[in-house]
Protein backbone atom coordinates (compact mmCIF):
# COMPACT_ATOMS: atom_id res chain seq x y z
CA UNK A 1 0.00 0.00 0.00
CA UNK A 2 1.43 3.39 -1.07
CA UNK A 3 -0.12 5.17 1.93
CA UNK A 4 1.89 3.04 4.36
CA UNK A 5 5.12 3.26 2.39
CA UNK A 6 7.95 5.49 3.60
CA UNK A 7 10.69 6.60 1.29
CA UNK A 8 14.25 5.57 2.10
CA UNK A 9 16.57 8.17 3.62
CA UNK A 10 18.64 8.34 0.43
CA UNK A 11 15.63 8.98 -1.77
CA UNK A 12 14.23 11.57 0.63
CA UNK A 13 17.58 13.38 0.57
CA UNK A 14 17.90 13.16 -3.23
CA UNK A 15 14.40 14.49 -3.84
CA UNK A 16 14.65 17.41 -1.39
CA UNK A 17 16.06 19.94 -3.85
CA UNK A 18 13.56 19.33 -6.71
CA UNK A 19 10.70 19.30 -4.20
CA UNK A 20 11.72 22.58 -2.59
CA UNK A 21 12.36 24.28 -5.94
CA UNK A 22 9.04 23.02 -7.32
CA UNK A 23 7.10 24.31 -4.32
CA UNK A 24 8.81 27.68 -4.54
CA UNK A 25 7.96 27.79 -8.25
CA UNK A 26 4.32 28.03 -7.12
CA UNK A 27 5.15 31.15 -5.10
CA UNK A 28 7.20 32.26 -2.11
CA UNK A 29 6.90 30.17 1.01
CA UNK A 30 8.55 29.47 4.37
CA UNK A 31 10.07 26.34 5.90
CA UNK A 32 7.15 25.13 7.95
CA UNK A 33 4.69 25.56 5.07
CA UNK A 34 7.04 23.76 2.66
CA UNK A 35 7.23 20.76 5.00
CA UNK A 36 3.45 20.67 5.40
CA UNK A 37 2.99 20.89 1.62
CA UNK A 38 5.38 18.00 0.95
CA UNK A 39 3.70 15.92 3.64
CA UNK A 40 0.26 16.59 2.17
CA UNK A 41 1.31 15.98 -1.44
CA UNK A 42 3.03 12.69 -0.62
CA UNK A 43 0.29 11.51 1.71
CA UNK A 44 2.86 11.35 4.50
CA UNK A 45 5.21 9.07 2.53
CA UNK A 46 7.92 11.73 2.35
CA UNK A 47 8.71 12.49 5.97
CA UNK A 48 11.46 15.01 6.55
CA UNK A 49 13.01 15.56 9.94
CA UNK A 50 11.81 19.13 10.23
CA UNK A 51 15.16 20.72 11.02
CA UNK A 52 16.87 19.10 8.03
CA UNK A 53 15.00 21.25 5.51
CA UNK A 54 16.66 24.47 6.62
CA UNK A 55 20.24 23.52 5.71
CA UNK A 56 18.90 22.60 2.25
CA UNK A 57 17.22 26.01 1.95
CA UNK A 58 20.40 27.76 3.10
CA UNK A 59 22.52 25.83 0.61
CA UNK A 60 20.13 26.72 -2.23
CA UNK A 61 20.36 30.36 -1.17
CA UNK A 62 24.15 30.17 -1.02
CA UNK A 63 24.12 28.73 -4.56
CA UNK A 64 22.02 31.68 -5.73
CA UNK A 65 18.93 29.63 -6.60
CA UNK A 66 16.62 31.20 -4.05
CA UNK A 67 16.40 34.39 -2.05
CA UNK A 68 15.01 35.00 1.43
CA UNK A 69 13.47 37.77 3.52
CA UNK A 70 12.04 38.00 7.01
CA UNK A 71 8.44 39.10 7.19
CA UNK A 72 5.91 39.34 9.97
CA UNK A 73 2.72 37.36 9.44
CA UNK A 74 -0.75 38.80 10.10
CA UNK A 75 -0.69 36.98 13.43
CA UNK A 76 2.49 38.85 14.35
CA UNK A 77 4.77 35.84 13.89
CA UNK A 78 8.11 36.40 12.15
CA UNK A 79 8.74 34.04 9.26
CA UNK A 80 11.57 33.71 6.78
CA UNK A 81 10.10 33.56 3.30
CA UNK A 82 11.95 32.05 0.37
CA UNK A 83 11.43 32.82 -3.31
CA UNK A 84 12.81 31.30 -6.49
CA UNK A 85 15.38 33.28 -8.49
CA UNK A 86 16.06 32.99 -12.22
CA UNK A 87 19.02 30.67 -11.57
CA UNK A 88 16.69 28.53 -9.45
CA UNK A 89 14.17 28.22 -12.29
CA UNK A 90 16.98 27.10 -14.55
CA UNK A 91 18.17 24.57 -11.95
CA UNK A 92 14.61 23.32 -11.58
CA UNK A 93 14.32 22.78 -15.36
CA UNK A 94 17.48 20.67 -15.22
CA UNK A 95 16.17 18.73 -12.21
CA UNK A 96 12.87 18.06 -14.00
CA UNK A 97 14.66 16.74 -17.08
CA UNK A 98 16.85 14.46 -14.98
CA UNK A 99 14.02 13.08 -12.84
CA UNK A 100 11.84 12.56 -15.90
CA UNK A 101 14.68 10.67 -17.54
CA UNK A 102 15.03 8.41 -14.49
CA UNK A 103 11.26 7.96 -14.35
CA UNK A 104 11.00 7.12 -18.06
CA UNK A 105 13.93 4.69 -17.88
CA UNK A 106 12.54 2.85 -14.87
CA UNK A 107 9.09 2.91 -16.46
CA UNK A 108 10.43 1.19 -19.57
CA UNK A 109 12.31 -1.41 -17.53
CA UNK A 110 9.53 -2.19 -15.14
CA UNK A 111 6.87 -2.01 -17.85
CA UNK A 112 8.69 -4.79 -19.70
CA UNK A 113 9.13 -6.85 -16.53
CA UNK A 114 5.48 -6.46 -15.60
CA UNK A 115 4.37 -7.68 -19.06
CA UNK A 116 6.72 -10.66 -18.77
CA UNK A 117 5.45 -11.64 -15.34
CA UNK A 118 1.87 -10.78 -16.19
CA UNK A 119 1.58 -8.24 -13.39
CA UNK A 120 0.41 -5.33 -15.57
CA UNK A 121 -3.15 -4.55 -14.62
CA UNK B 1 7.58 34.66 31.46
CA UNK B 2 5.13 31.87 30.55
CA UNK B 3 5.99 28.18 30.75
CA UNK B 4 6.13 28.05 26.95
CA UNK B 5 8.57 30.96 26.68
CA UNK B 6 10.76 29.44 29.42
CA UNK B 7 10.93 26.15 27.49
CA UNK B 8 11.81 27.96 24.26
CA UNK B 9 14.45 30.03 26.05
CA UNK B 10 16.02 26.83 27.36
CA UNK B 11 15.96 25.33 23.85
CA UNK B 12 17.65 28.44 22.43
CA UNK B 13 20.39 28.14 25.04
CA UNK B 14 21.10 24.55 24.03
CA UNK B 15 21.60 25.67 20.41
CA UNK B 16 23.60 28.84 21.04
CA UNK B 17 27.25 28.30 20.22
CA UNK B 18 26.64 25.16 18.18
CA UNK B 19 28.96 25.09 15.16
CA UNK B 20 27.27 26.11 11.92
CA UNK B 21 24.21 27.53 13.65
CA UNK B 22 24.10 31.29 13.17
CA UNK B 23 21.73 33.60 15.07
CA UNK B 24 19.65 33.84 11.87
CA UNK B 25 19.41 30.05 11.57
CA UNK B 26 18.37 29.72 15.22
CA UNK B 27 15.72 32.42 14.74
CA UNK B 28 14.39 30.54 11.72
CA UNK B 29 14.30 27.24 13.62
CA UNK B 30 12.53 28.98 16.50
CA UNK B 31 9.95 30.37 14.08
CA UNK B 32 9.37 26.80 12.85
CA UNK B 33 9.17 25.51 16.41
CA UNK B 34 6.55 28.09 17.34
CA UNK B 35 4.42 27.10 14.33
CA UNK B 36 4.53 23.44 15.35
CA UNK B 37 3.90 24.22 19.03
CA UNK B 38 0.90 26.33 18.03
CA UNK B 39 -0.48 23.46 15.93
CA UNK B 40 -0.05 21.02 18.82
CA UNK B 41 -1.64 23.43 21.33
CA UNK B 42 -4.65 23.70 19.03
CA UNK B 43 -5.04 19.93 19.21
CA UNK B 44 -5.17 20.14 23.03
CA UNK B 45 -1.60 19.13 23.92
CA UNK B 46 -0.20 20.72 27.13
CA UNK B 47 2.35 23.53 26.47
CA UNK B 48 5.35 21.76 28.00
CA UNK B 49 4.55 18.54 26.14
CA UNK B 50 3.95 20.49 22.92
CA UNK B 51 7.43 22.05 23.09
CA UNK B 52 9.01 18.67 23.82
CA UNK B 53 7.24 17.05 20.86
CA UNK B 54 8.08 19.94 18.51
CA UNK B 55 11.73 19.93 19.57
CA UNK B 56 11.95 16.17 19.02
CA UNK B 57 10.46 16.53 15.55
CA UNK B 58 12.81 19.37 14.69
CA UNK B 59 15.87 17.28 15.51
CA UNK B 60 18.39 17.18 18.34
CA UNK B 61 20.77 20.15 18.69
CA UNK B 62 23.66 17.84 17.73
CA UNK B 63 21.91 16.64 14.57
CA UNK B 64 20.94 20.19 13.62
CA UNK B 65 24.48 21.46 14.19
CA UNK B 66 25.84 18.60 12.08
CA UNK B 67 23.53 19.38 9.15
CA UNK B 68 24.07 23.14 9.31
CA UNK B 69 27.84 22.69 9.48
CA UNK B 70 27.66 20.90 6.12
CA UNK B 71 26.23 24.01 4.45
CA UNK B 72 28.11 26.65 6.45
CA UNK B 73 30.22 28.87 4.16
CA UNK B 74 33.79 27.68 3.97
CA UNK B 75 36.36 29.94 5.63
CA UNK B 76 37.44 32.60 3.19
CA UNK B 77 41.16 32.21 3.84
CA UNK B 78 41.95 28.61 4.73
CA UNK B 79 45.22 28.67 2.78
CA UNK B 80 48.08 30.38 4.63
CA UNK B 81 49.49 32.47 1.73
CA UNK B 82 46.05 34.01 1.42
CA UNK B 83 46.07 35.07 5.06
CA UNK B 84 49.57 36.56 4.66
CA UNK B 85 48.86 38.43 1.40
CA UNK B 86 45.46 39.76 2.48
CA UNK B 87 46.86 40.74 5.90
CA UNK B 88 49.78 42.60 4.31
CA UNK B 89 47.42 44.35 1.87
CA UNK B 90 45.16 45.44 4.72
CA UNK B 91 48.16 46.82 6.63
CA UNK B 92 49.41 48.77 3.59
CA UNK B 93 45.89 50.12 2.99
CA UNK B 94 45.77 51.38 6.59
CA UNK B 95 49.19 53.03 6.19
CA UNK B 96 48.04 54.70 2.96
CA UNK B 97 44.89 56.02 4.62
CA UNK B 98 46.93 57.33 7.58
CA UNK B 99 49.37 59.03 5.18
CA UNK B 100 46.57 60.66 3.20
CA UNK B 101 44.84 61.85 6.37
CA UNK B 102 48.13 63.36 7.56
CA UNK B 103 48.56 65.18 4.24
CA UNK B 104 45.01 66.50 4.43
CA UNK B 105 45.55 67.71 7.99
CA UNK B 106 48.77 69.59 7.14
CA UNK B 107 47.06 71.16 4.12
CA UNK B 108 49.30 69.69 1.42
CA UNK B 109 46.41 67.80 -0.20
CA UNK B 110 42.71 68.56 -0.52
CA UNK B 111 40.25 66.02 0.87
CA UNK B 112 38.54 65.22 -2.45
CA UNK B 113 41.86 64.43 -4.12
CA UNK B 114 43.02 62.42 -1.10
CA UNK B 115 39.90 60.22 -1.14
CA UNK B 116 40.23 59.79 -4.93
CA UNK B 117 43.89 58.77 -4.64
CA UNK B 118 43.15 56.47 -1.69
CA UNK B 119 40.20 54.74 -3.38
CA UNK B 120 41.99 54.26 -6.72
CA UNK B 121 45.19 53.05 -5.05
CA UNK B 122 43.34 50.55 -2.88
CA UNK B 123 41.18 49.40 -5.83
CA UNK B 124 44.16 48.88 -8.13
CA UNK B 125 46.18 47.27 -5.34
CA UNK B 126 43.47 44.73 -4.63
CA UNK B 127 43.59 43.64 -8.27
CA UNK B 128 47.33 43.17 -7.76
CA UNK B 129 46.64 41.18 -4.61
CA UNK B 130 44.46 38.86 -6.70
CA UNK B 131 47.36 38.45 -9.12
CA UNK B 132 49.82 37.71 -6.31
CA UNK B 133 47.47 35.06 -4.95
CA UNK B 134 47.13 33.52 -8.40
CA UNK B 135 50.92 33.35 -8.65
CA UNK B 136 51.14 31.79 -5.16
CA UNK B 137 48.59 29.25 -6.34
CA UNK B 138 50.69 28.30 -9.38
CA UNK B 139 53.87 28.07 -7.31
CA UNK B 140 52.13 25.99 -4.64
CA UNK B 141 50.89 23.56 -7.27
CA UNK B 142 54.40 22.90 -8.50
CA UNK B 143 55.06 21.43 -5.03
CA UNK B 144 51.73 20.02 -3.92
CA UNK B 145 48.08 20.31 -4.97
CA UNK B 146 45.74 22.36 -2.83
CA UNK B 147 42.81 20.66 -1.14
CA UNK B 148 39.55 21.19 -3.06
CA UNK B 149 38.15 23.33 -0.22
CA UNK B 150 41.31 25.46 -0.28
CA UNK B 151 40.88 26.04 -4.03
CA UNK B 152 37.22 26.93 -3.53
CA UNK B 153 38.14 29.20 -0.59
CA UNK B 154 40.74 30.95 -2.73
CA UNK B 155 38.25 31.51 -5.57
CA UNK B 156 35.72 32.81 -3.05
CA UNK B 157 38.35 35.12 -1.54
CA UNK B 158 39.23 36.42 -5.02
CA UNK B 159 35.55 37.12 -5.63
CA UNK B 160 35.31 39.22 -2.49
CA UNK B 161 38.62 41.01 -3.21
CA UNK B 162 37.54 41.78 -6.79
CA UNK B 163 34.17 43.00 -5.59
CA UNK B 164 35.84 45.42 -3.17
CA UNK B 165 38.35 46.40 -5.89
CA UNK B 166 35.48 47.20 -8.30
CA UNK B 167 33.65 49.24 -5.66
CA UNK B 168 36.68 51.26 -4.52
CA UNK B 169 37.94 51.81 -8.08
CA UNK B 170 34.43 52.94 -9.06
CA UNK B 171 34.34 55.45 -6.20
CA UNK B 172 37.86 56.61 -7.09
CA UNK B 173 37.05 57.10 -10.78
CA UNK B 174 33.86 58.98 -9.90
CA UNK B 175 35.68 61.30 -7.48
CA UNK B 176 38.41 61.79 -10.07
CA UNK B 177 35.76 63.01 -12.50
CA UNK B 178 34.40 65.42 -9.88
CA UNK B 179 37.93 66.69 -9.19
CA UNK B 180 38.56 67.11 -12.94
CA UNK B 181 35.35 69.13 -13.28
CA UNK B 182 36.44 71.44 -10.46
CA UNK B 183 40.05 71.91 -11.56
CA UNK B 184 40.14 71.23 -15.29
CA UNK B 185 36.63 72.31 -16.22
CA UNK B 186 35.56 68.95 -17.64
CA UNK B 187 34.31 65.68 -16.17
CA UNK B 188 36.09 63.27 -18.44
CA UNK B 189 38.86 63.67 -20.98
CA UNK B 190 40.02 60.15 -21.88
CA UNK B 191 43.58 60.94 -20.90
CA UNK B 192 45.89 58.01 -20.08
CA UNK B 193 44.95 57.88 -16.39
CA UNK B 194 41.21 58.20 -16.96
CA UNK B 195 41.23 55.60 -19.71
CA UNK B 196 43.27 53.30 -17.45
CA UNK B 197 40.79 53.75 -14.61
CA UNK B 198 37.87 52.94 -16.90
CA UNK B 199 39.66 49.81 -18.16
CA UNK B 200 40.45 48.56 -14.64
CA UNK B 201 36.90 49.24 -13.50
CA UNK B 202 35.50 47.45 -16.57
CA UNK B 203 37.79 44.49 -15.96
CA UNK B 204 36.85 44.26 -12.27
CA UNK B 205 33.14 44.29 -13.13
CA UNK B 206 33.66 41.54 -15.73
CA UNK B 207 35.65 39.52 -13.17
CA UNK B 208 32.88 39.87 -10.56
CA UNK B 209 30.31 38.67 -13.10
CA UNK B 210 32.51 35.74 -14.11
CA UNK B 211 33.33 34.75 -10.55
CA UNK B 212 29.64 34.80 -9.63
CA UNK B 213 29.17 32.00 -12.14
CA UNK B 214 32.38 30.21 -11.27
CA UNK B 215 30.80 26.94 -10.05
CA UNK B 216 33.24 24.17 -10.95
CA UNK B 217 35.59 26.62 -12.63
CA UNK B 218 37.62 27.80 -9.66
CA UNK B 219 40.96 27.28 -11.39
CA UNK B 220 39.93 29.39 -14.40
CA UNK B 221 38.77 32.11 -12.03
CA UNK B 222 42.07 32.10 -10.15
CA UNK B 223 44.08 32.35 -13.37
CA UNK B 224 41.94 35.26 -14.52
CA UNK B 225 43.25 37.13 -11.48
CA UNK B 226 46.61 37.20 -13.27
CA UNK B 227 45.11 38.79 -16.38
CA UNK B 228 43.60 41.57 -14.26
CA UNK B 229 47.00 42.67 -13.03
CA UNK B 230 48.11 43.27 -16.64
CA UNK B 231 45.29 45.82 -16.97
CA UNK B 232 46.27 47.39 -13.66
CA UNK B 233 49.92 47.62 -14.77
CA UNK B 234 48.89 49.37 -17.95
CA UNK B 235 46.47 51.67 -16.16
CA UNK B 236 48.78 52.56 -13.31
CA UNK B 237 52.07 52.81 -15.10
CA UNK B 238 50.84 53.44 -18.62
CA UNK B 239 50.23 57.08 -17.75
CA UNK B 240 53.87 57.32 -16.70
CA UNK B 241 55.06 55.75 -19.94
CA UNK B 242 53.06 58.26 -21.92
CA UNK B 243 54.58 60.99 -19.76
CA UNK B 244 51.26 62.64 -18.98
CA UNK B 245 51.71 62.75 -15.22
CA UNK B 246 54.26 63.89 -12.71
CA UNK B 247 55.98 60.54 -12.39
CA UNK B 248 56.64 60.34 -16.15
CA UNK B 249 60.40 60.51 -15.59
CA UNK B 250 60.21 56.95 -14.21
CA UNK B 251 58.71 55.67 -17.44
CA UNK B 252 61.65 53.44 -18.36
CA UNK B 253 61.68 51.77 -14.94
CA UNK B 254 57.95 51.25 -15.01
CA UNK B 255 58.15 49.86 -18.51
CA UNK B 256 60.57 47.29 -17.18
CA UNK B 257 58.08 46.45 -14.44
CA UNK B 258 55.42 45.77 -17.06
CA UNK B 259 57.76 43.64 -19.14
CA UNK B 260 58.82 41.65 -16.06
CA UNK B 261 55.22 41.20 -15.11
CA UNK B 262 54.35 40.00 -18.61
CA UNK B 263 57.18 37.46 -18.45
CA UNK B 264 55.98 36.15 -15.07
CA UNK B 265 52.48 35.92 -16.42
CA UNK B 266 53.55 33.92 -19.49
CA UNK B 267 55.68 31.56 -17.39
CA UNK B 268 52.78 31.10 -14.98
CA UNK B 269 50.40 30.26 -17.79
CA UNK B 270 52.79 27.75 -19.30
CA UNK B 271 53.46 26.19 -15.90
CA UNK B 272 49.77 25.89 -15.14
CA UNK B 273 49.03 24.31 -18.52
CA UNK B 274 51.83 21.83 -17.99
CA UNK B 275 50.51 20.94 -14.52
CA UNK B 276 46.93 20.63 -15.69
CA UNK B 277 48.04 18.55 -18.62
CA UNK B 278 49.95 16.26 -16.24
CA UNK B 279 46.95 15.95 -13.95
CA UNK B 280 44.61 15.18 -16.86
Amino acid sequence: MIADMKLTKDLVAASAVPLVLSILEEGESYGYAIIQRVRALSGGAIEWTDGMLYPVLHRLEEQGFITSRWQESEAGRKRKYYALKMAGRKALRTQKEQWQLVHATLGKLWGVQHVRTGTVS
Amino acid sequence: MSELERSLEQWRRTLAGSPGLTADAIAELESHLREEVQRLLETGVEPERAVALAVEKLGTPQALAREFTKVAPEPIAPWWPMRVVVGAAALLALLLVALLIARCLNGSMEVLLAVHVGAVTIGYSLSFVAAVLALCYIVQRTVRDLLPEQTRGLARGLYILTWIAAATTGVGVLLGAVWAQEHLGRWWGWDAKETGGAIVLGWDVLMVLFLRRRAGKEEDAILLGLVGSVFVCLAWFGAALFGTHSYGEHGFLLGMVILAHGAIYLVGRAQTRRLWGRRA
